[in-house]
């Protein structure tokens, strides 16, 4: 009875999924049938003249996303190793409650305190690069860096912390440093639930939508091919009031509904991924 | 001629509200296994983990009194050094989740860098050392954890010995073990005791009977974990002085009434 409960709901949770992707594939369809595979490899996007190439807002999507991961991922993890390794458990607790505090806070304030503080430093910082100003794809990234960081942290202390004490105690007994011990024992087997916690990571990274709306710079038709200069993701993209003025025009509204498509499966694919390797890990 | 290795006077350990082990004095010597019986909760593991210094990882545990290894206090030299020079076995055995050849050479790889050569002869002298060599020789490259708990309990040994430590540890080394893999690391600990220092914890008489030489009764008493009483193995056995000590005996005796043949 309970097992047939849980079946049915799990196929009801799958069809809902399905229906997701299904309507979106749907509302995209005229812009598929108009630009086929070139909807994903083109780089022009001129909604008057009924062009629509998606290329570098996906670019923009997974470079920015990356350049974050770059970022959160040795700090985020010397972060935990330090909460779970070295903490005494009362402070430990603290922090990780302090952590996903943060891991709480409204993206838009992250993106106003993005424009506050992050826009100008980055511009005057790569001023010898010349950036035509401080909203850029590096920006961006920062930004996302710092949103996501409480994330890697906190899954990533999990991880840590999973690692039965018997497995340090035995490493220490053998004369190993805390340090050695870190190494050869616990981070080796905490692989699979930190690999989790970037990939979840990401995926939050990916779609992240009014920080990087605030600092990317919008520009359309710019493929990434510099970080110093402004450039879209699927989301800002999204994000923008282009979307309304779409509405009215299949064909521009199935362009925009394609974004949205890649944008769920891209995301998609990456949490998938991130947690079925946690799963494998307990 | 047996050679005083480790002594330790008025060795004490409590937590922020509690003492676990009071003023607990002793002596081990080479070529003698010193066993350490008592009830449950007494403080045994606390007293074996004050040698390797095991317990100042646990916050908030203090440790107080004097161990000195061949005449040298424990407390003043590099703790992970001291480490190397005991080896520890625990209750459960605790593998490394690589496979069993790297699970051999975990710490001795670290003390000095080993090049090939050396490091298959550390393996073999260690696992050979340990009784496992002949069952798993073919083996080296496999997951550790394939193997049995009385083959993981040798492996532990094995890794413990490619160290080439002084003294053993043992916290209850068998009872987690069938009959024919204690009495294995029983055979093991005979011999071993030649060439190493070895205290081990125990709940079994008949083990204790078996393999050690001196014997310490750890018990509650006055609230606090102490050694009730110590001497030779035979004499505590069969004439025990204290009240604790006759009653842990004859409890175990009703015990293994029950249990054994």
């Amino acid at each position: 009875m309970t097992r047939a409960f849980s079946w049915l709901l799990s196929l009801g949770a799958l069809a809902a999924l399905a229906l997701l992707l299904g309507v979106f594939a749907w509302q995209s369809g005229p812009v598929w049938q108009h630009e086929g595979a070139g909807y994903v490899t083109g780089g022009k996007w001129f909604f008057r003249q009924h062009e629509f190439g998606a290329l570098p807002m996906i670019c923009g999507s997974v470079v920015v996303a990356l350049v974050a991961l770059i970022m959160a991922a040795p700090l985020g993890l010397g972060a935990a190793v330090f909460i779970a390794e070295y903490l005494p458990r009362r402070s430990r607790l603290a922090v990780k409650m302090l952590v996903e505090l943060l891991a709480g806070v409204p993206s838009v304030v992250y993106g106003l305190l993005g424009i506050l503080l992050l826009r100008d430093w980055v511009y005057e910082t790569f001023e010898r690069f010349d950036p035509l100003s401080g909203d850029t794809l590096l920006t961006a990234g920062i930004l996302l860096a710092v949103m996501v960081l409480p994330t890697v942290v906190t899954l990533a202390d999990d991880a840590l912390r999973a690692v039965p004490a018997t497995q340090r105690r035995a490493a220490r007994a053998l004369g190993l440093t805390r340090a050695e011990a870190i190494w050869s024992v616990c981070l080796p087997q905490a692989r699979r639930g930190i690999g989790a916690a970037l990939l979840l990571s990401l995926g939050r990274a990916l779609g992240e939508t009014i920080a990087v709306f605030l600092v990317v710079g919008r520009q359309d038709n710019n493929l990434p091919v510099q970080l110093l200069g402004a450039g879209q993701t699927l989301t800002s993209k999204l994000g923008g009031s282009e979307t309304n003025i779409a509405y009215g025009d299949p064909l521009h509204w199935g362009a925009m509904m394609g974004l949205g498509l890649l944008l769920l499966l891209l995301t998609g694919a990456v949490t998938l991924l991130g947690s079925l390797k946690g799963r494998r890990d307990a | 001629m047996s050679e005083l290795i480790l002594k330790a006077s008025a060795l004490t350990v409590r937590t922020a509200d509690r003492v676990l082990l009071y003023d607990a004095s002793f002596r081990a010597e080479s070529g003698r296994v010193f066993g350490i019986i008592g009830p449950s909760g007494g403080g045994k593991s606390t007293l074996l983990r004050c040698i390797n210094r095991l317990n100042d990882l646990v916050p908030g545990l203090r440790v107080s009194g004097d161990i000195r290894l061949r005449g040298e206090c424990i407390r003043t030299n590099d703790v992970n050094a001291l480490r190397a020079r005991i080896g520890m076995l625990f209750q459960q055995p605790v593998i490394f989740p690589t496979s069993i050849g790297e699970n051999v050479l975990f710490g001795a790889k670290r003390l000095r860098s080993l090049t090939r050569s050396e490091a298959s002869a550390v393996t073999e002298s260690a696992l050979r050392e340990a009784a496992l060599w002949d069952e798993i020789k073919d083996r080296l490259r496999q997951p550790a954890t394939v193997l049995s708990v009385g083959q993981q309990q040798r492996l532990c040994l094995a890794r413990a010995l490619a160290v080439q430590p002084e003294v053993l540890l043992m916290d209850e080394p068998t009872s987690a073990l069938d009959p024919r893999s204690t009495a294995a690391i029983e055979e093991l600990i005979l011999r071993l005791k030649t060439s190493h220092t070895i205290l081990i914890v125990t709940h079994n008489i008949a083990q204790a009977r078996r393999i050690t030489d001196t014997l310490a009764c750890v018990s509650i008493r006055d609230g606090v974990g102490q050694i009730v009483e110590q001497g030779e193995r035979e004499q505590l056995l069969t004439s025990p002085q204290t009240p604790e000590l006759c009653e842990y005996l004859h409890a175990s005796d009703i015990h293994t009434g029950f249990t054994d043949e």
